[in-house]
């Protein structure tokens, strides 16, 4: 089976810090990839990899078994294949542009007729639940959530194969939280996609990844199945991290999923 | 020392729409030596409550009523720096981001020890040398002699956070306010920094008021839990009674809404769903009446429009009480 | 327009802001409309000399009769006129160079920054004058040499917007949308990084008024017979034991526009900042 992701030998440095140390790892076609890790572990560079936005001092990597230019170059050759939901998604928005023109855009891109993008739009919309009438908004007239779906939006009328949440979870709270995660949960599901989730929260990559990989310091220190890295970890630093997770005394109240 | 109470506290905010009542008639109360864990999620009115102790409100803010009593003395927080001598004497704070409240251009030794010529200015040069090193070795920082010359960016996080907590400890207050203290730090830290938190309640036994969203922290550290929503105060007790049976509709869904660590992880994670609070927080210049959370309540009825719940106690535990009508329904 | 009224009403609520939207509404006024109510500005008649303001000649005249209120009229108008096109040059060249060197980064860049470090190494007006000096007097050296002196401020700036542009995440998302670099820079980076700039250029004019004054003052601005504020001061200190009338129109005239666009320049700038907005209830 073709991997959806394919990293070998992945090298980076900046300064004196190795940012990417040997990085090797593989991401099969429709899993949920987990990518956890403190702050400054490599997990959001490695992200930055794969989107093209930092390229690799050495190490491959390939997307559907096609290689990549790494850097710039090598942007357009995976635009169609990878597109992402940013940390902020508020500020992943052009400030002085209005919704409509930010997604116009990917019609430019793409090559596709305006109406048939803006079709394309207003069906996403409408799945997302986001009023029409946002496309005439600039992004800091509307909500948090809302820019939060936009992001999303965008990423989707790329008609990506693969799609990266970078800390889908951060700076919401869990009374929220569960909307966006459950969103990907269904897109993942319609649309075939290979999901792969990028965060430090490991009480929530645990439930939705298939797969998960633990970074440290650059380094990949343990990878495998969910089940087998959160629930039986091998690696010191794994264990150590699912120690420090707080946890809650109230089993009684029973499972947490729906 | 007989614990830290805060009784009716009000605070408005004036805004360009109008007046927010943005925390309506709180009152809390850490016992001695018990860290009271109050959570509520953003708009809820829970770091007010914390400024409003420590008199550091915004210029549009007004405290309308409430007091604070600490041991046998009462002071009216309506006051203009009404608590103002007590900070850094009797009261202590610890902010989210360390970088933000030490001061860039002080060394760690001129921050310990500014709070010790508040707090003992009895004590000599020396002396106040000694006891901030003292107070860094407490709070588990190695080589204190040389942490003690260095300035606030030359520490990480963790350790940051952790010069605040020896600046507490060396306040010796009776009522220690920690704001989200771990949320900007990583999980490994965030519990040291917890466990040295802990440590600093055995050493001086004051009372903490944790605010926190994270109910993981109030489980696994606080003896008291009280939970806010849109500036009022839904739910209240000891951390087992409230796990053991939440009495608030609005606190049982935020329970539920937690992922942990250890839940049941089912066969498939496609098959993973999380929970959700449906609905929004009410528009703060139009808020409902009766309940304050009926609105997106599964449970409300046509009374719960109509009252505004009292405190009732639930399930007979002293302690124990939630703000809704039908909470000892079967 | 809903972005820009309420910086116009910020400075208009600010006292300061005020007095200077008044002086440079007024200034300007004058600059285009006293050419028009007055006499020729160049018309000599030395038998009315040195004459005191009067209802013919309001500002009085100068050592050929000339009619001071036109002539200062014109002089205004001739400051306005330089300053206004050499910020809008230096402006639009800065802003070229420097979201490239920005966005090149590299060599291009350092070499860029060095250029800058040269230019702006030396007194602007000694630079100014012994650049004329050297391709000679006129107007459009004047216009070439004044902007050459104002372009590094401006690249300065916009190199650094574009710099902290580059790690903004809307920029990162457009990247990974495949947007061609040439609509990145022109829709993305150029609408963020002219804000800046804009107030930076308003701040500027009083500058540039009071340098292009300094060498018509020493004869290497404007040249006569056309009047300039610099010149009408030098023209009115050298007859200044025959008359003092000569300098005081032109010098209150300069002193009023520069501080006019001063206070609207710090005005604007302050409205324009988002964490300063709405300061003036």
């Amino acid at each position: 089976m073709t991997a959806a992701i394919s990293i070998r030998d992945a090298k980076l440095r900046f300064g004196h810090t190795q940012a990417l140390d040997s990085v090797t790892l593989d991401v099969a076609p429709r899993d949920c990839f987990g990518l956890v890790g403190e702050s400054g572990s490599g997990k959001t560079t490695l992200m930055r990899v794969i989107l093209g936005l930092e390229r690799l001092q050495s190490g491959s990597i390939r997307l559907f078994d096609a290689p990549l230019k790494s850097g710039s170059a090598g942007i357009a050759q995976r635009t169609r294949l990878v597109q992402a939901i940013f940390q902020d998604p508020a500020a992943s928005l052009s400030p002085r542009r209005r919704i409509g023109q930010l997604l116009d855009e990917v019609g430019e891109v793409l090559g596709e007729a305006r109406d048939s993008i803006r079709a394309r739009q207003a069906a996403l919309f409408q799945r997302l639940g986001l009023p029409p009438g946002t496309v005439d908004k600039y992004p800091y007239q509307i909500s948090g959530g809302q820019a939060r779906r936009v992001a999303v939006a965008r990423a989707l009328l790329m008609n990506p194969r693969i799609l990266i949440a970078d800390e889908p979870t951060a700076g919401l709270d869990v009374s929220v939280q569960g909307d966006l995660l459950n969103l990907l949960q269904e897109l993942r599901a319609d649309r075939d996609l290979t999901l792969v989730v990028v965060s430090h929260n490991l009480a929530v990559v645990r439930l939705i990844a298939d797969a998960a990989a633990v970074m440290h310091r650059g380094r990949i220190v343990e990878q495998g199945p969910a089940a087998q890295v959160f629930d039986g970890p091998a690696a010191d630093y794994t264990k150590r991290l699912l120690a420090s997770w707080p946890r809650l005394r109230w089993h009684a109240l029973g499972s947490n999923l729906e | 020392m007989s614990g830290a109470a805060i009784s009716h506290l009000s605070v408005d905010f004036a805004t360009k729409g109008g007046i927010h009542h943005a925390v309506r008639d709180i009152s809390l109360a850490a016992g001695p030596g018990r860290i009271l864990g109050l959570v509520g999620e953003s708009g809820s009115g829970k770091s007010t409550v914390a400024l409003a102790l420590m008199g550091l409100l915004a210029g549009n803010a007004e405290v309308t009523s409430g007091a604070l009593q600490l041991g046998s003395e009462s002071y009216d927080l309506a006051r203009a720096q009404a608590t103002a001598a007590l900070r850094g004497i009797r009261m202590a704070m610890i902010f989210q981001d360390p970088f933000a409240s030490l001061n860039p251009v002080f060394s760690i030794r001129a921050h310990l020890t500014e709070v010790l010529s508040r707090r003992s200015p009895e004590l000599d040069g020396e002396a106040r040398n000694r006891a901030a090193m003292e107070a860094l070795a407490a709070v588990g920082i190695d080589r204190p002699e040389i942490r003690l010359a260095q300035y606030p960016h030359e520490l990480s996080g963790g350790m940051r956070q952790r010069v605040a907590i020896a600046m507490a400890l060396l306040v010796r207050p009776d009522l220690l306010i920690a704001d989200e203290p771990t949320t900007a730090l990583d999980a490994t830290v965030e519990a040291q920094v917890m466990q040295q938190i802990c440590g600093l309640r055995d050493r001086i036994g004051c009372s903490i008021l944790l605010i926190t969203h994270s109910l993981g922290l109030v489980a696994q550290y606080c003896d008291d839990i009280a939970v806010m929503y849109a500036g009022e105060l839904v739910e209240q007790g000891s951390v087992a009674a409230v796990a053991a049976k939440p009495g608030h509709p609005y606190a049982r869904a935020l329970l539920a809404c937690e992922v942990t660590i250890d839940a049941p992880r089912g066969a498939d994670a496609r098959a993973s769903r999380f929970r959700i609070i449906p609905g929004d927080l009410p528009d703060p210049l139009h808020l409902p009446s009766g309940c304050i959370f009926r609105t997106r309540c599964d449970m409300a009825i046509a009374d719960c429009a109509r009252i505004v719940p009292p405190p009732v106690t639930v399930n007979g535990e002293p302690g124990h009480v939630a703000r809704c009508i039908r909470v000892n329904e079967k | 327009m809903d972005v820009y009224l309420p910086i116009l009403r910020d400075i208009w609520r600010s006292p300061t802001g005020r007095i200077g939207l008044v002086l440079v509404i007024l200034i300007l006024l004058f600059a285009i409309l006293g050419p028009v109510f007055s006499v020729a500005p160049n018309k000599i008649a030395v038998q009315d000399r040195f004459q005191g303001p009067s209802l013919q000649h309001l500002l009085g005249t100068d050592n050929l009769g000339r009619d001071l209120f036109s002539r200062t009229a014109q002089g205004t108008r001739a400051a306005l006129a330089i300053s206004l096109i050499v910020v809008a040059l230096s402006l639009l060249i800065g802003a070229i160079i420097g979201v490239a060197a920005g966005m090149a980064g590299g060599w291009i860049d350092r070499g860029v920054i060095v250029l800058f470090d040269i230019i702006s190494a030396y007194p602007a007006v000694i630079l100014a004058m012994g650049l004329i000096a050297l391709y000679g007097v006129g107007f459009t050296n004047l216009l070439l040499v004044v902007t050459l002196l104002f372009i590094p401020q401006f690249g300065r700036m916009a190199r650094a917007q574009t710099l902290s542009l580059r790690h903004q995440p809307f920029i990162d998302a457009e990247r990974v949308l495949g947007l061609p670099m040439a609509k990145l820079v022109w829709r993305h980076f150029l609408p963020n990084v002219l804000g800046p700039l804009i107030v930076l250029a308003s701040m500027n004019v009083p500058v540039v008024i009071t340098i292009e004054a300094g060498l018509s003052f020493i004869g290497l601005g404007v040249q006569p017979p056309q009047a300039s504020l610099g010149s009408l001061i030098r023209d009115g200190y050298v007859f200044l034991n025959q008359s003092w009338w000569p300098t005081i129109g032109s010098a209150i005239t300069l002193a009023l526009a520069t501080l006019g666009s001063t206070l609207f320049g710090e005005a604007l700038r302050d409205a324009a900042d988002p964490k300063l907005r709405g300061r003036h209830k």
